[in-house]
């Protein structure tokens, strides 16, 4: 096996563009730093989706379509119940196990033809009810129309 | 060898063995496939070597269904629509000639197996580079690749392009029938009618006229149509002196099923990764050849769910560089597209929402938390460095480094995609409504007119849909981003951007029954003894692939059917 390759003065100069520009340029989010898991699986869930309002604006068009999952609750049951029964409990998975989980869920979706169509867009199940858990879990926009429907 | 209809005497009458009405991909297939035979062929051309206007002007119809341009979609003169032919081919596929489930008059009553000996010598007659057409043989000579998408719903063909300078029939084969003793090729000579026995049953002779004002007749053991699928029905129908509904119309079929493959901006993806190449999808080069990929569903999967065959062609929409490198007319849908765009009717707005949800889950975030100011690892990634052994570490931080960097370098540099359009051509469903048929007006040498009733069905729209669907999820399942279908659900319309591809089809369709069909397998005219079509006509349907290849294909199994039943 061969052995990596020092990074050069331009691997360097990206590496620092890598860690400088998004310092200079991304908007202060609401992060959380946290060693244990903590919160409902709904929190867990929507928590980590990094723009909370394009999550809320595809999940109100979930819930406009399949309006009979409008409860955090229920639909966080079932996007872990997509998950294998070693991972369900969510108290004792990691986020980052969390989003390895999630991630799988909405590929399986996409494989698997559990797809829903918002305005268009063919949009994996999982993925669409987290975003009705943030949805949910958020007061509706102050305008009808604000997120703009393309 | 080359003659001039206009100096034929009147109201004479030239005789010969086959008589050949048309000199486009399928007649001058057919012709030089019997030239040195001891059977004398004449070819009746209505045009010359160039372009006149008169003579395309006898072309003019009206267009009474969806949007289509009855006389610009083919050419009048030497070489027929080869004139202006794209050059793009492929064979059909197996699947292209059998039944589906739920899809009415569908099937051919030939199969691939019986098509096959002809398409490499057809690839010859249409010069395409290479006789190779499998995926994995051109992945493995090509440096671009496919799409990686895992499963069989979706796959990726390869189409060849012939070069433009060597697309022309006309001029590729003008010297070989000039030279040709037995095939004599009359130029301005515009057949108006067929002329038949009393019984209707066989063809006796046509009536040829010319622009000047002469007029003849060509006697013939055996006609053949090849003027196209307009003018093919156009001509029948007009024939109607010893049976009032047209040569071959006994079942009210000729003119129906008119098809064409249909295109226009089906969807659109959002990419997840704006610096993804897409060569494999454009017009590129592999070795000597010219090639283009395209996406489609399996035929496993037509024939499970009933679908028709499509193409979608990916073209992807640079940020930056778009209003350069699109100049083309033929392409001002995606310009169209691209203002949509702008305005924020596909990828921005709701569309934005979805691919900020996909990259959320999928792209540099699985190493950090959310929403921190700057790319903070999650806590158990650091602990697994620095637990890890030395090669557990180097697995994780090129991850780590590398999306970063690449996020970060993706922002501030260089050409993305903003957008990839999906260009969708569709093989229609057949469908009776979607007819020629003969209007009150006539041209100038007494012809009955056309009006052209070009219609699409709910099919084709769940067709479209279905197909994209399918694509979305693999493209979702496969990591490559996000689709929207821009075809509506239901709704009477079809995209403004629609068009034809000027694949005129299916007017004389083929079916063993006289019923369901007006040429048999052999493309003789249900019953009538000696008159055949060549071309693209007698496509009962019309498959995703362009017809060029196929059309010669059948022109060459038609030439080898004659060969073989007549005597000298």
């Amino acid at each position: 096996m061969s052995a990596r390759p020092i990074p050069g003065r331009r691997g360097l100069l990206l590496g620092a563009i890598g860690l400088g520009v998004p310092l200079l340029y991304r908007p202060l989010g609401p992060w959380r730093w946290r060693w244990r898991p903590r919160g409902s699986d709904a929190a867990r869930l929507t928590g980590l989706l990094e723009h909370q309002r394009s999550a809320r604006a595809v999940g109100r068009e979930y819930l406009r379509v399949a309006p009979a999952e409008a409860s955090a609750g229920a639909l966080a049951s079932l996007v872990v119940s997509q998950f294998p029964a070693e991972h369900r409990a969510l108290g004792r998975v990691m986020d980052r196990q969390l989003r390895e989980l999630l991630l799988l869920a909405v590929r399986q979706d996409f494989l698997q033809g559990r797809t829903v169509e918002l305005h268009g867009w063919i949009v994996a199940l999982t993925e669409a009810r987290v975003c009705a858990i943030a949805a949910l879990r958020s007061p509706p926009p102050a305008a009808p129309g604000a997120y703009g429907l393309g | 060898m080359f003659d001039d209809a206009r100096s034929v005497p009147p109201q004479a009458r030239v005789e010969t063995d086959i008589c050949i009405v048309g000199s486009g991909a399928a007649g001058i297939t057919l012709a030089r496939e019997l030239i040195g035979l001891p059977l004398r062929v004449t070819v009746l051309e209505s045009g010359a070597f160039e372009y006149d206007g008169e003579t395309q002007a006898l072309y003019d119809g009206d267009s009474v269904g969806l949007p289509y341009s009855v006389s610009a979609s083919r050419l009048r003169f030497f070489g027929g629509t080869t004139n202006h032919w794209g050059g793009i081919c492929r064979p059909w596929e197996d699947a292209d000639f059998e039944a589906r489930d739920g899809i009415r008059f569908s099937g051919w009553p030939i199969r691939k197996a019986d098509l096959a000996p002809y398409y490499t010598p057809a690839a010859r007659v249409c010069r395409v580079p290479s006789p190779e057409w499998e995926l994995d043989e051109w992945v493995r000579r090509d440096r671009a690749a496919p799409f990686a998408l895992s499963s069989d719903r979706i796959v990726s063909r390869v189409t060849q392009i012939v070069p433009r300078s060597m697309r022309g029939f006309g001029k590729n084969y003008r010297e070989e029938l000039r030279r040709a003793r037995n095939v004599a090729v009359l130029l301005h000579a515009n057949v108006t009618n067929i002329e038949t026995d009393e019984a209707g049953a066989t063809a006796t002779s046509v009536r040829v006229a010319t622009l000047p004002g002469n007029q003849f007749s060509v006697g013939a053991r055996v006609f053949v149509l090849a003027t196209g699928a307009i003018e093919n029905a156009r001509l029948l129908l007009a024939s109607n002196e010893r049976r009032p509904r047209g040569l071959g119309n006994q079942h009210d079929l000729v003119g129906r099923f008119f098809a064409d493959h249909a295109r226009f901006i089906g969807g659109v993806i959002a990419p997840s990764n704006p610096r993804m190449s897409m060569r494999f999808y454009e017009v590129h080069s592999v070795g000597r050849a010219m090639v283009r990929g395209y996406l489609a569903t399996s035929k496993q999967w037509q024939l499970a769910e009933g679908l028709m065959d499509l193409q979608i062609r990916p073209e992807p929409v640079y940020e930056r560089h778009m209003d350069r490198t699109i100049t083309s007319p033929s392409v001002s849908s995606l310009k169209l597209m691209l203002r949509s765009i702008r305005r924020g009717e596909t990828v921005p707005g709701f569309g934005q929402h979805v691919t900020r949800v996909a990259a959320d889950l999928g792209t540099w975030q699985r190493f950090a938390i959310p929403g921190a100011p700057v790319p903070v690892p999650y806590p158990e990634v650091v602990r697994e460095m620095a637990g890890s052994t030395r090669r557990e570490a180097e697995r994780l931080m090129p991850a780590l480094a590398g999306d970063v960097a690449t996020r970060a370098y993706l922002e501030y540099f260089g050409a993305r995609i903003d957008s990839i359009l999906l260009s969708t051509r569709i093989e229609q469903a057949p469908n009776p409504d979607s007819r020629v048929t003969l209007t009150g007006a006539r041209d100038r040498l007494g012809m009955p007119r056309v009006a052209l009733d070009w219609r699409l069905s709910d099919i084709d729209r769940r067709n479209v849909r279905r197909s994209l669907e399918l694509l979305g999820a693999e493209i979702g399942h496969a990591g490559i981003g996000r689709l929207k279908i821009l075809l509506a659900q239901d709704g009477p319309g079809w995209p403004d951007d629609l068009d034809g591809g000027h694949h005129l089809m299916g007017t004389t369709r083929m079916s063993d029954d006289p019923k369901q069909g007006v040429v048999d397998r052999h493309c003789r005219i249900h019953g009538m003894s000696n008159l055949f079509v060549a071309g693209s006509s007698v496509f009962p349907t019309s498959g995703g692939g362009t017809p060029t290849l196929t059309l010669v294909a059948l022109a060459l199994r038609l030439a080898e059917y004659l060969k073989r039943t007549m005597r000298p």
